[in-house]
């Protein structure tokens, strides 16, 4: 597929011809099927090719973006044009850059040719198998959406330095949601999801088994009382609940811009010595595991969080340039807008608990296995309500809970982490274990 | 442009099919403290056909509008539709949209350059960044134009065209170590003039500001469940999240709690809950939406009228299998979407009494503002985080507090509700809402006193 890599190569010729001093283009093909459930029924097929690219350029100092969904040699003009007369009347910032090439590693495993062949029929029996092993647990689980879901992708850049990268990949995912209703009673929602870039990792069965098991379990649920205690958040509440803000804190453009709390605070200790957190863009088997970021940077393996010290900031070429420092290769976002920062398979080094043993430690508190809520990136505090979650006094579950909600701040919680277990589970693309963690405030009632 | 894409929907054999071409303009400003963070200009069209094959739904698209490229997607949605099991799925039939549709506006987001633009956009975070305790700001300015075709084989034929801004500041204070945000936002169906109505760019970061100062100095609240007032924006919050997706007809079908609950008493009887298409009470509204994306003429859908359940909000399909007509709430983010049931412009009905009279008339209660990201469950069960939470006793403001969320049953929370005022405000025009593609939403109310559970912290 060399046609896309040739398009970019021309359109940044092309700025650079109409007078940009840097230019840089992405672009992105791809092609996905997708089989939708809705009210424990299939409900459609739907079949979509997408493609589309992004020019940056860099004039006197200024910068313009301008993207479409077309890599017709007719539109490609009107890209430059427009990215060039934004550039024109943008504000001036010296810092502004356009990265150098450097070495990339091909990586393998990111393209499976058995998912580019995958007929629509197996892809419509495995939404069939997803739907009927969920209903088949219990009657009383409903399905309200989800689905399978495959698609083949190439992404690519090419810059005015000589940058030349391309990288093809395949991913197939599996998502349900619903609830359990049993007589007037309606659960709160669950909502699983596995992803891979092969066919052969994808596990439908015990995807649909620990949704309907999730939904199943938290009916007959009653409120607890109102106490400061000890919170077992699951994987997915760990994502919801503290990932996001340390994720936004780590960010160096919101540090650069004095919208972190861990502004300076590389070196120094910012959780409990137990937390280990890494971005590994290199993981086998990760859904956002890619060879180079949005800029064409190599990716990498990094330590973020190491046993609870704070080791770096997400980098990308414009914040390091800042810094005169280089990237770290966390260029992210589409061909349809700039690169921003972010991560991409994060991962919270496993402790030495089981899950049983985190729950046996506790005098009295709650499993959260998913939380609704807010988490201000800013202050570090969330708030919001338990969903599935379970009461536990003296080391064991005692029943379903509802109407309860947890408050705390994200900055404390994970100095306050009492232990976190020895198994990670796939959380989109990220792999995360159980964190039990102290003086949570728990309202119920 | 009608002409041309009928004569292609016209060679496309299935017994219901419905071609959507979609051109999307975005253009995008933004600073963070002093510096661009982007200027940006995004061009996005194609053409999605839908077909109904013997009751099998198959969907494709294609970017640009050639004849071949479109037979050639409605040839796979063929296709992908035959991969499936026959079934019963019909449309209900209704009477569906002929001609031009453009929403009213005075003043035309062209006639204002991208310099001016920019030029608020700059001066808006620095005005931000002048007041005390600001320690950075960052402000944005979006902009949609869009352009639609709907034709659908039993005879919508629609020409749409949509134009949607949108203003927001973010800024954060700091006193010693004590850091908070606070942020204003405005969206807008129209012209320049509707994105202004509720004040000038300068108003909303002072706004901001003030708010930002409030809450250095803010307390957190103890948890508890106590009377809450809520403002436009929260009323706007409930009625979307925590009311409004529960009646989605999908949903309903799925379980959601309202199911078999049309003509019960769901809320108290002061409570009528519209979703509408077009703007009422104030033009302007963010999600409004004259023809929705299967090419019937939008309504007022009454959902609770008086406090007893009257409607779900349906697409096509759905208002067959309930035997109803469809309300209109079929809507497809971008070319390349379906279109799925989604709401509009959500609101509670104004009440009589002002604003003055409601807090008056309270001896103890939070008045909650400025609405943060919410979520609400299959079992009306919500919970979403507002900005700032004032205490009034005895009609005064107290005291304020901070990092507070708000949660309950939607319909516990209606039911309990004594009072509304008559001050009504669309209040979420910049809202988005996810539902596994985006639409543009809005909603809002006059300012509402009833019971729900603060989240806060203990000891």
């Amino acid at each position: 597929m060399a046609r896309l890599l040739d398009r970019l190569e021309e359109l940044t010729k092309r700025a650079m011809a109409k007078g940009a001093d840097q230019a840089e283009a992405f672009g992105q093909t791809s092609q996905s099927r997708e089989v939708w459930l809705e009210a424990n029924k299939i409900k459609t097929v739907k079949s979509t090719p997408s493609k589309g690219i992004g020019l940056r350029v860099i004039k006197k100092n200024a910068m313009g973006f301008a993207s479409a969904n077309s890599l017709q040699e007719a539109d490609l003009d009107e890209l430059c044009d427009k990215a060039l007369a934004l550039a024109s009347v943008n504000l001036k910032d010296k810092f502004l850059i356009i990265p150098e090439p450097e070495p990339l590693t091909a990586l393998k495993g990111l393209y499976d040719p058995r998912l580019e062949e995958l007929p629509l029929k197996e892809t419509i029996a495995m939404a069939g198998r997803l739907l009927k092993t969920a209903r088949g647990f219990d009657r009383r689980v409903t399905v309200d959406s989800g689905g399978v879901f495959v698609s083949t992708s190439e992404n690519a850049v090419y810059n005015s330095n000589g940058l030349s990268a391309s990288e093809r990949g395949t991913d197939i995912s599996a998502l349900i949601m619903g609830m359990a209703r049993d007589k007037g009673e309606v659960s709160p929602f669950d909502i699983q999801f596995d992803g891979s870039p092969r066919l052969s990792q994808i596990k439908i069965e015990p995807l649909a088994k620990s949704f309907a098991k999730n939904v199943i379990g938290s009916l007959g649920a009653r409120p607890a009382h109102s106490f400061s205690g000890t919170v077992l958040f699951s994987p997915y509440a760990v994502a919801e609940t503290l990932l996001g803000t340390i994720i936004s804190s780590i960010n160096s453009n919101s540090v650069q811009k004095g919208m972190s709390k861990l502004a300076g605070k590389t070196g120094t200790r910012i959780a409990s010595s137990k937390l280990t957190l890494e971005d590994d863009a290199l993981l086998k088997g990760g859904l956002a595991t890619s060879s180079f970021d949005r800029e064409g940077l190599p990716r990498r393996k990094l330590a973020i969080i190491k046993k609870g010290k704070l080791t770096t900031y997400l980098y990308n070429s414009y914040t390091a340039n800042r810094e005169k420092r280089k990237s770290t290769g966390h260029a992210s976002g589409s061909y349809r807008s700039l690169p921003g920062i972010g991560p991409t398979n994060l991962i919270i080094t496993p402790g030495q608990a089981t899950k049983s043993e985190l729950i046996r430690d506790i005098k009295e508190g709650i499993l959260v296995t998913r939380f609704s809520g807010n988490a201000n990136a800013i202050t570090g505090d969330f708030s919001g309500t338990v969903k599935g979650g379970f009461y536990i006094k003296n080391g064991r579950i005692c029943y379903p809970i509802t109407n309860t909600m947890i408050a705390g701040n994200v900055y404390d919680a994970i100095m306050n982490i009492r232990g976190i277990s020895n198994t990670l589970t796939k959380v989109f693309s990220n792999r995360l274990p159980y964190v039990s963690i102290a003086g949570v405030s728990v309202t119920s009632g | 442009m009608i002409s041309y894409f009928s004569e292609i929907l016209s060679q496309i054999p299935a017994d219901y099919a419905e071609l959507r071409y979609h051109d999307r303009r975005v253009n995008a400003l933004a600073i963070r403290k002093g510096e661009p963070e982007t200027a940006q200009s995004n061009h996005l069209s194609g053409v999605g056909i839908r077909l109904l094959d013997a009751g099998r739904w198959g969907f494709s698209s294609t970017a640009g509008r050639e004849r071949a490229d479109v037979l050639r997607a409605a040839q796979e949605a063929a296709t992908v539709a035959r991969a499936m099991s026959r079934s019963k799925k019909t449309l209900a039939k209704t009477k569906l949209a002929r001609g031009e549709f453009c929403p009213p506006f005075k003043d035309h987001l062209e006639n204002h350059s991208i310099e001016e633009k920019l030029e608020i956009v700059k001066k808006a975070e620095a005005k931000a960044r002048r007041f005390k305790n600001i320690t950075s700001a960052a402000s944005a300015y979006v902009e949609y134009f869009d352009k639609k075709v709907i034709l659908t084989s039993d005879g919508a034929a629609a020409l749409i065209t949509d134009i949607k801004p949108e203003f927001r500041i973010m800024v954060v204070a700091k006193d010693g170590t004590n850091m908070v945000r606070a942020f204003e936002a405005i969206g807008a169906t129209g012209g320049w003039d509707d994105l202004w109505r509720y004040g000038k760019w300068e108003e909303l970061v002072e706004r901001a500001v003030k708010r930002a100062e409030r809450l250095l100095k803010a307390e957190h609240p103890k948890g508890e469940k106590m009377t809450v007032i809520l403002n436009p924006e929260i009323v706007g919050l409930i009625a979307h999240e925590a009311i409004g997706h529960t009646v989605e007809a999908d949903f309903v079908l799925s379980g959601a709690i309202t199911k078999g609950k049309i003509g019960q008493r769901v809320a108290s009887e002061l409570v009528t809950l519209v979703d509408s298409g077009p703007s009422t009470h104030i033009p302007g509204a963010g999600g409004t939406l004259l023809v929705d994306d299967e090419g019937v003429l939008t309504e007022s859908t009454v959902v609770i009228k008086n406090g007893i359940l009257k409607s779900y909000l349906h697409n096509r399909e759905s208002a067959a299998e309930f035997g109803v007509k469809p309300t209109g709430n079929a809507r497809a983010f971008e070319y390349s979407d379906e279109p799925i049931i989604r709401m509009r412009n959500t609101y509670i009905e104004p009440g009589k009494m002002s604003l003055n009279e409601l807090l008056e008339s309270t001896d103890r209660a939070l008045l909650l503002e400025g609405a943060l990201g919410g979520q609400a469950d299959a079992n009306a069960e919500f919970m979403f985080g507002v900005q700032e939470a004032t205490l009034i006793e005895k009609g005064k403001k107290k005291k304020t507090f901070s990092g507070v969320s708000i949660s309950g049953n939607a319909f516990d929370v209606l039911k309990s509700v004594d009072a509304i005022s008559k001050e009504f405000r669309w209040a979420l025009g910049s809202g988005y809402c996810g539902k596994f593609q985006r639409a543009r939403v809005d909603a809002g109310g006059g300012y509402v006193r009833c019971q729900a559970i603060i989240g806060g912290r203990h000891g």
